[in-house]
């Protein structure tokens, strides 16, 4: 199976602007894009991303070893989240460099344990992780329901013009 | 033998990411007549790999006037436009993945979901008016062509057509004023009645090169100039295609018919027996 | 568009479970498994009602099948795709203004 994720340009804008954004003492700064699944018993899964939430400054615990740690509170805020819309969440960051991100060990650690907290209050979406570089990004979709992990095939953002930012196609 | 970079050498000024984007982009054709099978012919030329066909209906004499590919015996042959289809882009592009459907795209959606562009070559407003409705679901550009011809009284008959583009976030054909209730109840008041619409190739011909020169710009950036709306007015009668002139009091409108929220798989709110409020299923 | 609620409560009355969904603008009731009049083929079929203005009828009863009646109809929507489903419809004003939505529903089904 494939999944392809697809996030309007507005949100992109919006998701960049913020990440961008310094803090006070995070490395890098966290959001959570929502989306809804299309195609969700077809081949290519689709994320259509819907949403952008930030995570608030005081939402970040200082820790000198990761770029960024979220706390309680942050996670709580996204899962109520998911709980009302019943859309799904991706926890997204930005790596400030061009060309492919790749996902660290903390996010290869952290984020299976973060989707296994978004399952129970949103198991009909779609969750993950989505890492932006300055031009490409990747994408890693836990499907409804499916228990492994895929690589989107790609990340497309919807506007003029198309821009192809990367996956395995 | 042609190697694939030779092919496309007289087409390296679109930039040199051009050819692996269009190459890797997958296109879905929605009809495959007059209008489609023009599009079909010049993607292939220039390279796409990827495809997606949809049109149920085999090849008839009448068609032979117009639709590109067809062979003298295909109607005896009973050819499906979407064989035609397939053949005009495997002569050209032998590689290329070609899904092909000889149905409605309504009875076999999924393909048509995974594209990352639709051309909507459909002969009605109804039709034009539920592929747009999928491409905002699925938040995937969509560009129409559509043509037809008009005869009042003792007049010349007026030959007329479009290219819209349909880009998710901004404004629908609703929005431009091309689509209509009016437009679209006056079309179901005469369901059947229609008969066969003139057709002609030329015009086919330039509206399907605007379009294709339309998605090749919004795939690769080429002229550098960012449009979220195109609505593109033809007249066959003096062969100028110009911006509608709509789209000058459009400025600064936002579409009200396809909120960004309202994308994916459709979300039924249920009203449970028993209790008051709703719970989304 | 909304609809008074207790408009929805009276269709879930009348029909069982109802799904209410928007699509383009246009909130449309589904009415799964809907029991349909003596004499049709199939005895029942889901429904979806459009109770605002589509195509040139006031609203429109759309069916997941085409249903075989007594009455001789001229099913002018096949196969129309909403809500990411295949619909028809077959051909009938309803010009009675101001009707509630299960109201809608019979005057509806009353053509077949």
């Amino acid at each position: 199976m494939r999944a392809r994720v697809r996030i309007p340009a507005t949100l992109y804008a919006a998701a960049l602007a913020d990440l961008k954004r310094p803090h006070a003492f995070a490395a890098e700064r966290v959001g959570f894009m929502s989306a809804r699944v299309g195609n969700r018993s077809g081949d290519p899964m689709l994320v259509l991303a819907t949403g952008y939430e930030p995570v608030a400054d005081d939402h970040y615990i200082e820790d000198d070893y990761v770029g960024a740690r979220i706390n309680a509170d942050a996670i709580r805020a996204n899962m109520q989240r998911i709980l009302d819309t019943g859309e799904g969440s991706f926890h997204v960051h930005l790596h400030p460099h061009r060309g492919a991100p790749q996902l660290s060990r903390t996010d290869r650690r952290e984020i299976p344990r973060l989707v296994k907290s978004f399952r129970p209050v949103g198991p009909g979406a779609a969750h993950g992780i989505i890492v932006l570089s300055e031009d490409r990004a990747l994408g890693v979709v836990w499907g409804p329901g499916e228990p492994e992990p895929i690589e989107a095939d790609e990340i497309t953002v919807v506007e003029w013009p198309l821009r192809f930012l990367g996956g395995r196609r | 033998m042609t190697t694939i970079n030779e092919r496309f050498v007289r087409q390296s000024f679109l930039s040199a990411d051009a050819q692996p984007t269009l190459e890797r982009a997958v296109v879905g054709l929605v009809g495959l007549g007059g209008g489609g099978s023009h599009v079909t012919q010049q993607l292939a030329h220039i390279g796409f790999l990827n495809y997606e066909t949809y049109d149920p209906d085999a090849v008839e004499a009448s068609n032979y006037n117009r639709l590109i590919g067809v062979l003298d015996g295909d109607v005896a042959a009973r050819t499906s436009k979407v064989e035609i289809a397939t053949r005009v882009i495997k002569d050209l592009q032998p590689d290329a993945r070609v899904g092909v459907h000889r149905r409605r795209w309504q009875d076999d959606p999924g393909p048509l979901r995974g594209c990352d562009l639709i051309f909507g070559c459909v002969d009605t407003f109804a039709a034009r008016h539920e592929l747009e409705v999928f491409a905002r679901r699925y938040m995937i550009p969509l560009i129409d062509i559509g043509m037809d011809v008009h005869q009042a009284g003792n007049e010349p008959p007026r030959m007329a057509g479009q290219v819209i583009l349909s880009l998710p976030g901004g404004l629908c054909m609703t929005c431009i004023g091309f689509l209509t209730e009016e437009k679209l109840a006056k079309e179901a008041a005469l369901y059947g009645a229609a008969g066969g619409r003139p057709q002609v190739v030329w015009p086919n011909g330039v509206l399907a090169s605007t379009a294709v020169g339309i998605a090749v710009d919004l795939l690769t950036n080429w002229t550098r100039t960012s449009r979220d709306v195109v609505y593109l007015s033809y007249n066959g009668n003096d062969g100028t295609i110009r911006p509608h002139v709509r789209l000058q009091f459009l400025e600064g409108v936002e579409c009200q018919h396809y909120p960004e929220c309202e994308v994916g798989d459709p979300v039924m709110r249920w009203s449970s027996s028993t209790e008051a409020e709703a719970s989304v299923r | 568009m909304s609809f008074p609620d207790d408009q929805i409560q009276e269709l879930k009355a009348m029909f069982g479970s109802v799904g209410q969904g928007v699509e383009a603008g246009v909130t449309y009731f589904l009415l799964p498994g809907l029991t349909l009049p003596e004499g049709c083929t199939p005895s029942s079929t889901d429904a979806l009602l459009c109770p605002t203005p589509r195509d040139g009828y006031n609203s429109r009863l759309f069916f997941a099948d085409r249903i075989q009646s007594r009455h001789s109809l001229n099913w002018n929507a096949v196969g129309v795709r909403i809500l990411e489903h295949n619909w028809n419809a077959f051909s009938w004003q309803v010009n009675r203004p101001g009707l509630r939505l299960a109201q809608l529903v019979s005057a509806h089904l009353g053509a077949l």
